[in-house]
């Protein structure tokens, strides 16, 4: 009697597609895009500590470059908020549909 | 984070008249010395101001353009070359040979006018810092509910 193997060369069905490859390929620009955004908050906020800090030991920092520093990283925070927001509220339109 | 070039332009011009500030204030405060380490009366000192060289295009690229967007620097600060004020003193350790002591050809009025005008313009690119800021914020709230 002949016992035939059970995978006769058909792929394993752990190397076919993912389906996260497609959702990452099309999410790719977003998803880099919102890193960038986040790395650039982050680097805002870490140069106005930076700079408050040399003005409180008393480096020769200039002071309106420390209040610009406060106020962009403000700014960028605000605008991530904002970002965050809106997709909170788009996740949730789509949740909300009949199905 | 769009990068408000606005800000960096004014934050020079703060940076600029605040170093007005400091050579004036320097002026008025020597006004009467006699004896400078190169020998001499002290000579007033005034800055000269340029641009910063906007790149080409600058404001014309967006948010995008990571190029100089400009400003403004101080490109020298140059002693002026108008002649001490001389007075007659002969017992001043500094006379010389005819009994004339030179003192610095600083005018406190010509000063004054130089701090208040440096002071209007520190003001005036405050309120283009808060006029920007106040534009980002309206933009933010585009999408707030």
């Amino acid at each position: 009697m002949d016992i035939q193997p059970l995978l006769t060369g058909k792929p394993p069905i752990s190397a076919g597609p993912k389906v996260g490859d497609a959702v990452g390929k099309s999410d790719g620009g977003f998803g880099k895009a919102l890193g960038e955004a986040i790395d650039s908050l982050d680097r805002l906020q870490r140069e106005a500590d930076v700079q408050s800090a040399q003005l409180a030991a008393g480096d020769p920092v200039e002071l309106h470059e420390v209040m610009l520093a406060q106020d962009q990283a403000s700014l960028s925070l605000q605008l991530a908020i904002q970002v965050r927001n809106k997709l909170v509220e788009a996740y949730q339109d789509v949740m909300r549909m009949q199905v | 984070m769009p990068s408000l070039s606005s800000l960096n332009i004014a934050g020079s011009a703060l940076t600029a008249q605040r170093l007005r500030m400091d050579v004036v204030a320097s002026n008025i405060a020597n006004a009467e010395s006699t004896r400078t380490p190169q020998g001499g009366p002290y000579k007033r000192e005034r800055v000269i101001f340029g641009p910063i060289e906007a790149s080409s295009q600058s404001f014309l690229a967006g948010p995008g353009a990571e190029a100089n967007a400009g400003g403004i620097e101080v490109r020298a600060i140059v002693q002026d070359q108008v002649p001490p004020r001389l007075i007659h003193d002969p017992n001043h350790p500094d006379a010389d040979e005819e009994g004339y002591v030179a003192y610095p050809n600083i005018d406190l009025v010509t000063e004054m006018t130089d701090m208040l005008s440096a002071s209007r313009a520190y003001e005036a690119s405050i309120t283009v810092i808060n006029v920007t800021k106040n534009m980002a914020q309206r933009a933010i709230d585009i999408g707030r509910i």
